[in-house]
Formats: structure tokens, sequence, C-alpha cells
């Protein structure tokens, strides 16, 4: 399968901290990929470079074939790109039916002059709505629609941002930590439905997760990054036996 | 006879003063709305309102002293203030919100002073005089005039509020509001926010415009004085108290406030008061700001939700 994302000799830091250092990485289309790495070792910053939050400061982006780093957040995600958050961000005076159609693609009536007549846009939105709530259906959030996100638990905002994802029609989503503070029930149920859904749509996953165990079941290819650098790649397998690993996890023998 | 002239004479005429307060009401109506689709929707704060109620009284009276009908004027004003909103707009609008605040209050402090200090623009202190009445009827009773303009300043009210409500119910307005909670999020999820900030702020700025057209037409005059960041501040109080996120709230606000402004001047024909009627209205509208802030920061009219079977 082809390569979908290519990171190439990416730099990046903050005030002469170099938070990310010569990254080069390369993810398969519609694979579940992992990034793993000890806190502040740039894992984060590396997925805000990718969306475009953050500008890099050397090196090339490519996006099926495109180069993206020059774009502003909203072009990269236009082109399928999406990025869900550590801590979950959710349009809080929204109702949880509301986050999610803002997400869809909704073009005639979030022009402005097309959002003064209501015919130009109705058909659409009836769409959108409908298929926002199979999504929610799918993702057990249906009876929540109405309801405010305060009213809701923390994994399924979690859900409600996966969720909030997929009405962008997107070609790779982006999770950062995914099932942190998540019980290990609903932590493997969302793993399952993430498979489901990459065979279902054939969606690509880049994903950062601390609970190792649970990547080693579910990806199928893992980077390693300390300190701002990639420094092992490849099966679950293969990262488990690495000793390079274990030492950054676990601090020298 | 000048506005102020006419008012004196005529300040036992219930009748009058209740319709005079009415087109206030209306005109700041107008006002607060534009500021409720900008902050309450979009989360622009705008601390330069005055400067673009000020455009548009300035130019709809340069262009009705000309001799020009006065909705040739209120269209001008309207275009105007929509074109420096724009153009002013742009280079503001990625800054962050509160330092947006900044850069509009001092944007609009500093043509008010320019404006007020080269004569050659627009008459500097002195302000531009006998600017004539949209209606320009002889023998025309006072009551009969208010009535007109009244029926003017709704008519301009009602034209915006429906955009508005077209606007705020459609997808177009649910980013508005997104963008108002997390603009990052709604940029990654693919929304260009400047665009649409840059629109809202249009539109606001044309509202305000017109709001400042009708305003010269009605008093007769303009000078740089009545534009002062205290009537920016004024239109903010009355947003925020009346629910920044509604826009019937915001009417509620424009309502509320002049009703406490002209309460209390005639109260004092009633009642006697301590305290000066004038200073007995700041402190009843601090206490209300504190208040409101405090405990009802949704203000008079909670915002509307979206809700489906």
């Amino acid at each position: 399968m082809k390569d979908i994302l290519i990171l190439e000799n990416v730099y990046k830091s903050f005030n002469g901290l170099k938070v990310v250092r010569n990254v080069s990485i390369k993810v398969k289309e519609k694979s579940i990929t992992g990034l793993i790495g000890p806190n502040g070792s740039g894992k984060t910053t590396l997925f805000n470079l990718i969306s475009g939050i953050y500008k890099i400061d050397n090196g090339k982006i490519f996006f099926n074939g495109e180069r993206i780093d020059n774009l502003e957040p909203y072009e990269i995600s236009n082109r399928g790109i999406i990025k869900s958050f550590q801590i979950p961000r959710i349009f809080k005076r929204l109702t949880i039916l509301e986050n999610m159609l803002i997400a869809a693609k909704n073009i005639e009536g979030e022009k402005i002059l097309n959002s003064l007549n209501r015919n130009n846009w109705r058909g659409i939105e009836e769409e959108n709505i409908k298929k926002a709530l199979i999504i929610l259906e799918f993702l057990e959030l249906k009876e929540l629609k109405n309801s405010l996100p305060i009213n809701i638990s923390g994994g399924q905002l979690k859900l409600l941002e996966i969720g909030r994802a997929l009405m962008c029609n997107p070609r790779m989503l982006l999770l950062d930590e995914l099932i942190a503070g998540i019980n290990p029930i609903l932590a493997e149920k969302i793993f399952k439905k993430i498979i489901d859904l990459r065979n279902r749509f054939d969606i690509t996953f880049f994903i950062i997760e601390h609970r190792i165990e649970f990547l080693f079941d579910f990806a199928e290819y893992i980077f390693v990054m300390d300190k701002g650098e990639i420094i092992a790649e490849g099966t679950p397998k293969e990262i488990m036996n690495n000793e390079k690993v274990m030492e950054a996890y676990l601090g020298e023998k | 006879m000048d506005y102020l002239q006419k008012l004196e004479i005529k300040v036992i005429n219930m009748i009058a003063f209740i319709l005079d307060t009415l087109i206030w009401i209306a005109l700041y109506s107008i006002l607060s709305l534009s500021l409720s689709i900008e902050y309450g929707f979009t989360g622009i704060m705008n601390f330069g309102k005055a400067l673009f109620f000020m455009i548009g009284a300035y130019v709809s009276a340069i262009v009705t002293l000309n001799g020009l009908n006065y909705f040739i004027g209120l269209l001008f004003a309207i275009l105007f203030s929509a074109l420096i909103g724009l153009i002013s707009s742009i280079p503001m609008i990625k800054v962050r919100e509160d330092y947006f605040a900044i850069v509009t209050l001092a944007l609009s402090e500093c043509i008010r002073i320019i404006l007020k200090n080269e004569y050659w623009i627009a008459g500097g202190p002195i302000g531009l005089k006998n600017i004539p009445s949209a209606f320009p009827l002889k023998n025309l009773s006072y009551e009969f005039f208010l009535i007109l303009n009244l029926l003017l300043i709704i008519g301009i009210l009602l034209f915006f509020y429906l955009i508005l409500r077209m606007i705020i119910k459609s997808p177009y307005g649910r980013i508005l509001k997104a963008i108002r909670e997390d603009e990052t999020l709604t940029q990654i999820l693919g929304k260009n926010t400047f665009e649409y900030k840059i629109q809202i702020f249009t539109i606001g700025s044309a509202m305000a415009g017109a709001a400042g057209s009708f305003l010269s037409q009605y008093i007769g005059y303009v000078s740089t004085d009545l534009f002062l960041s205290t009537t920016t501040f004024t239109i903010w109080i009355m947003c925020i108290i009346g629910g920044p996120s509604n826009i019937n709230g915001a009417i509620i606000g424009a309502l509320f406030m002049r009703g406490i402004e002209r309460g209390t001047r005639i109260l004092k024909d009633y009642v006697n008061m301590p305290i000066d009627p004038n200073n007995f209205m700041f402190i009843i509208t601090g206490i209300l700001m504190i208040f409101f802030i405090m405990y009802k920061p949704e203000g008079i009219i909670k915002e509307k939700r979206m809700e489906i079977e």
C-alpha cells in the first residue's frame, strides 16, 4: 500500500528549545499507526505540525503526494487530515448534534448570501443531520443529541471527537491520547470501533497513546519518539523487543 | 430650530417625550444588535463601535448637506461604514480577542480626534450643522415629525433584524457560534474563520453606520462629542444585560437601559430625589452591570439552542 503521509527531515523549535528534530516518517494508507514516547518527547507537537497549527522550521510534509506544510489549518483539514486533542476540545455551548454538524461539509449554507434563503441549504442540512445521527448511533451517543457537552462523561467526549472528525469525511485521523483516563473496557471498545471504521471507510489512523498495551494489540506499525527524535520504528513485536525503546521508557540499565 | 431647542419647548409634552424615547430605543437597538452579532455570536470584541456610528453620521450628513435625498445619504452611510469596517478588519482580525478590543478602541479614538482637530474634513470641533431632515415637509407638527422618524428607524431596525435572524438560524450562524467557542478548533474542522469574522465585522459596521445616518438627520447636527468611547461602552452594557447571544436580547437590553436613563430623568418631576437624576442613572447602571456579570452572565434572554426530535 502507498504512503499517504510523508514527513521529511522536519524540525521545530520554540525559543531555541528543539522540540522536533530531524523527524522523517512514512505512514501507510489505511493503516493503524501508533506514535509512542515518554512525556515531553514531542509527539503532540508533531501532530500540531502535521495539522498546521504550528508551522515547521525546516523540512517537508506531504499528504497524498501534495506538499502541505505551508497551508493554513483549514486548508489541511479540507484535504482530509482531522486531528483530535489530548484534552477533548468541544464547542461547549453548542449541543452534541450541533458539534457534529459544525464539522459537516455544508458548502451552500455556510456562505453568507446563501444563508439568507432557507431553500438554499435545507436539503443538505437534512442530509447532514441524518448522517450525524447515524454516526452518533454507531458511537452510542444518539440519546444525548440535544444535550450540552458538560452533561456527558470524559469517555463520551472522546467518542464525540471521533464522531465529529468522521463528519468531515476524513482520509486520515490524528488521534492524540485517544483513551487517556478511560476505563479498559470502554478503551477496548473504542479501539474495536476504530478497526471497524478503518475497514468500512478506508480511513488511516495515526494515534498517540501512552497505554502501550492497547497499541501493541491493535496497531500495525509503531513509531517511537524520544527528545524530539524518532528512535525506533517497526511492528509492535519489533518495538517490544527493542532495547532503545525500553531505555527511553524505563531509564538506562 | 434645532433638536435641543425643540425638545426644550416641548418638554412638557408627554407624547413627544415618549415618541422621542422610543426613537432612541430603536436607534440603540440597531447598535446593540450589531454588537450582538459580533460579540455574542462570533466572539469579536469590538470596542470601536462608536467609530462606525460616527462614520455613518458624518457621511450621511455630508451627502444630505450637498443637497441629495436623505435615503441616498443612508445608502452611502451604510456602504461607507461597511467599507471602512472591511478595510480596517483585514489587518486586525488575526489579533487575539483581548488585543482586538484594544486595537479597535484605539482606532476609534484616533479617528475621532483627527476629525475633531482637522477643520477642513468636517467642521472640526464645531461639527456639521443644519443637516436636512429625512422629512423636509413644511408645517409639520412636532408629533407627526416624531412619528415619521419612529417609523423610519423601526423600518431600518426591522430590516437588519430580519437579515440577522436568517443568518443565525442557518449553518452559517452555527459556524459563527463555533468561532466564538473555539476558533482554532473551527479551523481544524475546515472553516476559514478569518473570512467569517471579516464578513461579520463588515455587517456590524454597516449597521452602526445606518444608525449614525439616522441620528444625523434626526437631531440635525453632528459633532465628534456625540461619539466618545462612552457611547461604545453604553452599547456594550445594553448588549451584555439584554443577552449578547440572542438578537431579541440585544433589543431588550436597549429598551431596558434607555428606559432607566429616561425613567430617572422624569422621576425627578414626581419624586423628591436626594441625588441628581443623572448620577442616579449611573449608579443603577453600574450596580446592574456588576449584578449581571456575576450572577446572570447570559443576560436577560438566554441563547436559543437547536433541538430536534
